[in-house]
């Protein structure tokens, strides 16, 4: 289901969401600021022109969002100023913008040549997310010889980008150059267009995930899961953080405790099923979360539930 | 303003690689972020990534004068004092401290900028002679702040060398051998290699001209301001 950005009036904006329920779609994120409001949401391909419609008959923009619906780890070898900000805001500010929930990760121990080294705990914190785009520096001796051992043993696709002109790194999924250690922000339409460059990769690094899956999905989609946690859990969420359930192209993050809530998670009932029958519900590195990745169908009755974690505390 | 900052390669088959042009625009904004243009004679960048070794010589100019009472406040006797009136506040931290360092309680604050220091405790011409800062000394700090810039984060082994006005710091992830060090010193008493002015703009961001948009263009509005 593509995604999409309506911005505009608050005036009638229910019909909108309305609209939007009708043809089976999910509403990810309703912000009603003064008179403005601006709606994320996704429907179904062939039904985008109605949509289409109702926005003009609005006077509302609508913007397609390609990344919506997943979470993109941005990760820098380090959080010194060396890194960050410029780059790395950049390129999670422009991946926010195509519709992408971003996390900014600095490694501990990922500057230098011979000493670059990603951790256990790292690494799977990255492979939480959807896919990863490596913010690198500006030597190609170090791209090509030493730095692919950052990310070499990530599951996850990893978009790499970095100052000089190459072809391609090993074990990354795209290399986009001119994009690394920078002591300026992107402004031009050169570093602009290489942001984009650096979106398009993702997205098909995504895209390629997502065909992955639709050969033996899931009992239903992660916006829809989504939907129903925040109409049953809605009490407990509200006042949290920002986006307190996540979506990914797998399932969904959870912001709540662990402890206090996996079990009552995995009681809910959705499409008719317990969640801990169709999902795996377990700790995640990121704080206390809870991360939910939904099974897919031929999973799905083979047993009992997992609620991996909770006997580890 | 001429050219300051000069990188090359220690490494011959990387001469103008990307990373050491680069190297050299990152310094030229350290420099300029932290306001070290006017202070900084040369700055000489050395880099053998394969080894890998980063090299960084910085030659002072001559060294700042010290910033005196005269030069940032103006001081007057009267009957119930000496008057000491701030002119530029950029020294008001430093004024204060030295003032309350030598008065101590007696001194009298009458508003933002304005202070008196009772009669009988010091002659006009002495105050305007107190020392506030000594830039020479920030400068050293500014100065070390703009190398760690310039030099990648992971080199965290370092040499450093100081003679006279200029100060030379060798960095590197691998313990710095002995010969790196002289390799370097003698690469320095060499003149830098000019990098061709081609591969310099290749490097350098361009802002292209963009398209104004009709409804932004001049007498495309209703109205103007």
């Amino acid at each position: 289901m593509p995604g999409f950005l309506f911005e505009g009036g608050g005036y009638r904006h229910q019909e909108m969401l309305e609209l939007v329920e009708d043809l089976g779609g999910a509403i990810l994120q309703v912000r009603l600021v003064g008179s403005e409001v601006t709606i994320t949401f996704s429907v179904p391909g062939e039904d985008v022109w109605a949509v289409e419609e109702l926005a003009r008959d609005l006077q509302g923009r609508l913007r397609r969002l390609p990344l919506l619906g997943s979470e993109i780890a941005v990760v820098s070898p380090t959080i010194t100023r060396h890194h960050l900000p410029h780059p790395l805001c950049d390129v999670a500010e422009y991946l926010r913008r195509e519709g992408a929930k971003t996390n900014m990760i600095g490694l501990a121990r990922g500057p230098g040549q011979r000493i670059c080294q990603i951790s256990e705990e790292e690494r799977r914190l990255i492979e939480e997310h959807d896919a990863a785009v490596f913010v690198l520096g500006n030597f190609e001796h170090c791209l090509r010889e030493h730095k692919w051992r950052l990310f070499k043993d990530l599951s996850v696709p990893v978009v790499v980008t970095g100052g000089p002109e190459l072809p391609s790194l090993p074990h990354a999924f795209a290399y986009i150059s001119g994009m690394g250690r920078l002591p300026y922000r992107a402004r031009t339409f050169t570093e602009i267009g290489k942001l984009e460059e650096v979106a398009r990769a993702v997205e098909r690094a995504l895209e390629e995930r997502r065909r992955k899956l639709e050969q033996d999905p899931p009992l239903l989609s992660p916006l829809v899961l989504k939907a129903e946690i925040e109409r049953k859990l809605g009490e407990v969420l509200r006042g949290g953080a920002p986006f307190p359930v996540t979506p990914q192209l797998r399932g969904v993050r959870v912001k709540l405790p662990f402890s206090r809530f996996a079990e009552r998670l995995a009681e809910l009932e959705v499409a008719g099923h317990r969640l801990g029958e169709i999902a795996e519900i377990r700790r995640s590195v990121m704080r206390d979360y809870i991360l939910v990745h939904l099974l897919p169908l031929s999973r799905v009755g083979a047993g009992p539930g997992l609620i991996r974690g909770a006997v580890q505390g | 303003m001429s050219e300051k900052v000069f990188a090359e390669s220690l490494d011959p088959s990387y001469q103008h690689g990307y990373g050491v042009l680069m190297a050299k625009v990152i310094a030229e904004h350290a420099l300029s972020e932290l306001g070290l243009g006017g202070a900084v004679e040369e700055m000489r960048i050395l880099v053998d990534i394969g080894k890998p070794l980063f090299a960084v010589r910085v030659r002072l100019g001559p060294s700042l004068p010290p910033v005196r009472v005269k030069d940032c406040a103006r001081v007057q006797e009267a009957q119930d004092g000496v008057h000491v009136y701030l002119l530029d506040e950029t020294h008001a931290p430093s004024l204060a401290r030295i003032l309350r360092e030598r008065f101590g309680g007696k001194l009298e604050q009458l508003d933002r900028w304005e202070v008196v220091v009772p009669a009988g405790e010091a002659r006009a011409g002495e105050l305007e002679e107190m020392v506030v800062s000594r830039p020479s000394e920030t400068l050293l700090d500014r100065l070390l702040d703009a190398v760690q810039r310039v030099i990648p984060v992971g080199f965290r082994v370092g040499y450093s060398e100081r003679t006279g006005n200029s100060l030379l710091l060798v960095a590197s992830e691998n313990p710095i051998r002995e010969e790196w060090v002289e390799e370097v010193k003698e690469a320095l008493r060499r003149p830098p290699s000019p990098i061709p002015p081609e591969r310099m703009e290749a490097i350098r961001r361009r802002v292209e001209k963009a398209e104004v948009e009709a409804k932004f263009k001049e007498g495309a509005m209703p109205f103007k301001w």
